[in-house]
């Protein structure tokens, strides 16, 4: 099998499609019984070119641009508001209301009952978003004030926020939203910590103190797990599932369509099992696996730019300030129009997210020769 | 097989109409192009917008262009080459070959292993390529082109085309046996 896969014009070959009258063709016919060319074919056959394209928005978008700037049509300041839009209806869409509570139920000691009470709760990603972090445990909802959430499970199936217990002896699984412009950091019996991003909803179905380590996910969480290496922690996403003995990741996958879903590396080890295409791949650290349209790809990547906001902070590397823009309003849950002036620029380092947007925006027009002014609740950017 | 436009399509259509026919045919090959060459996207789709821009506003006669597509890809080629001049700062390189995953059954796990070592392999080969080499390379070999049309969008002889190729491909193959002593070793 080596001697063939060590050969480019073969590789190429079956890269370029396996085109007939090349002599790989023609030996494929008159050797069908040579196995080790079966199994070289079979292993370059799942090779292909990336053709990364851009979406139709995009390209639309684009030709637009052109067609203005060539004086063919008018210019229209390009909005963020079709995709807030889009996102609005579908969370309307898929408002379930009120959340079924699950109470008839001791001890979680394996994976049957996991899967049991996961069936009688709600799809985590249809709970709707609320506009505070609140945790739902046992049919209870409890807001909690405040926009960095520090909450804490006990084997005694306490949830502790701030030193105050808000629910005690609940039973798993129960449930943390954390909506836009708010985080989370959640450490579980085992001392196993998981730092939440925006717009996240993790459903810890058991304590993690005993038995199964598993906890789900719709958003983007860092997890620090403590190492145990007779019960792996299992993380389910969306079309992912990690599963480690200990180890820190940084995990995004949300039920969005055609989002990128991406596991990256920070230490140790993970194994990333795709149920849905039946494959699993084991990660080196600072390596990362982009999932996409039942297609992934592996990489080594800069760790520092997908987790850096665990410290309320995005790392920017000569990223267009139109990315960092989407990213800020993204964040701050807010509307945002620039003129084309804009997108011409860019900029690398790190940003900090204040709490207020206001010390945020400052910080940015500080650096990069833009201003902007609030018309009403949207937020208009120009460059200078 | 890509598409291609040819002058028999454009005849009979406005100049509106031909751009825009050039636009839908070629972008999706264009932007493939440039992010496989290393640019960023953000500046991919500068240069894009920029080369159309120059033949809207040039109002440069489509028929007066001999090959509509090398002429493209060679203005997008121009722009990113140009563009790297002004940057000092390194640019790093997209991954050009990513493994694609058919469902398949537990023992041909083994089989996935190989092929995305084999895959990020290949993208770090083909990161050590000098530009013309890899540019070269990826025209003859992704985009199926003929030497002349290569030839025409580096702004280089048809001879000198050939040789970027054949240098390009000879390094492969010089890799690609080191990571025959890798599957051995495994």
């Amino acid at each position: 099998m080596i001697k063939y896969l060590t050969n480019i014009d073969f590789v190429l070959w079956s890269l370029k499609g396996q085109p007939a009258g090349s002599k790989w063709s023609s030996y494929a016919e008159k050797h069908p019984g040579d196995a080790q060319f079966q199994r070289a074919l079979s292993v370059v056959k799942r090779l292909s070119f990336c053709r990364p394209s851009l979406s139709e928005q995009e390209k639309q978008q684009l030709f637009n641009a052109i067609l203005a700037d060539g004086g063919l049509a008018k210019a229209r300041p390009r909005s963020l508001w079709p995709t807030v839009r889009r996102v609005a209806v579908t969370l309307a869409a898929c408002l379930v209301v009120g959340v079924a509570g699950v109470a008839l139920f001791n001890g979680l000691n394996n994976q049957e009952d996991v899967q049991a009470v996961q069936s009688a709760l709600p799809q985590l990603s249809s709970i709707a978003m609320p506009e505070s972090i609140t945790i739902l445990s046992d049919g209870q909802q409890q807001s909690l004030m405040t926009i960095l959430a520090r909450v804490e499970c006990n084997e005694q199936g306490d949830i502790v926020v701030a030193g105050q217990r808000v629910a005690s002896a609940c039973s798993s699984p129960f449930d943390i939203l954390v909506p836009a412009s708010h985080r989370a950091v959640v450490t579980l019996a085992d001392n196993t910590k998981i730092w939440l991003n925006e717009n996240t909803r993790l459903r810890v179905n058991s304590q993690c103190g005993s038995g199964a380590r598993s906890v789900e996910i719709d958003g983007e969480g860092y997890f620090d797990v403590t190492h145990n290496p007779d019960s792996p922690f299992r993380v389910l996403g969306q079309d992912l599932v990690a599963v480690v003995k200990g180890t820190s990741f940084d995990i995004r996958s949300t039920s969005a369509p055609d989002a990128t879903q991406y596991v990256v590396l920070v230490e140790g080890q993970v194994d990333v099992d795709m149920p849905a295409i039946g494959e699993s791949v084991s990660l080196a650290p600072s390596q990362i696996l982009n999932y996409n349209n039942d297609c992934y790809m592996t990489t080594k990547t800069d760790v520092s730019s997908y987790t850096s906001w665990r410290e309320g902070s995005i790392a920017i590397s000569s990223d267009s300030i139109v990315d960092v823009i989407t990213k800020i309003a993204d964040y701050y849950a807010i509307e945002v129009e620039y003129d084309a002036g804009v997108s011409q620029l860019s900029c690398s380092g790190r940003l900090v997210l204040f709490d207020d947007v206001k010390q945020t925006l400052d910080v940015l027009t500080n650096i990069i020769p833009i201003s902007y002014k609030w018309r009403g609740k949207k937020l208009y950017i120009e460059s200078n | 097989m890509a598409k291609k436009i040819t002058h028999l399509q454009l005849e009979g259509k406005s100049a509106n109409e031909c751009f825009e026919l050039l636009y839908n045919t070629y972008i999706d090959q264009l932007y493939a192009f440039g992010v496989g060459m290393g640019a960023n996207h953000t500046f991919v789709k500068d240069a894009i917008h920029d080369v159309f821009l120059a033949m809207l506003t040039k109002k440069r006669d489509l028929s007066q262009i001999r090959d509509i597509e090398s002429y493209l890809f060679r203005a997008l080629n121009n722009r990113i080459v140009d563009g790297w001049r002004g940057h000092t700062q390194s640019v790093g390189m997209e991954a050009l070959v990513q493994v694609s995953v058919e469902p398949s059954q537990a023992e041909r796990m083994d089989e996935a292993y190989i092929a995305t070592q084999m895959a990020s392999h290949l993208n770090l080969v083909m990161q050590q390529l000098t530009y013309s080499q890899r540019s070269a390379v990826y025209l003859r070999i992704v985009s199926d082109m003929k030497y002349s049309q290569i030839a025409a969008i580096l702004n280089c002889t048809e001879h000198a085309a050939r040789k970027f190729v054949s240098k390009g491909l000879a390094n492969l193959r010089k890799h690609q046996s080191e990571l025959g002593k890798w599957i051995k070793s495994n």
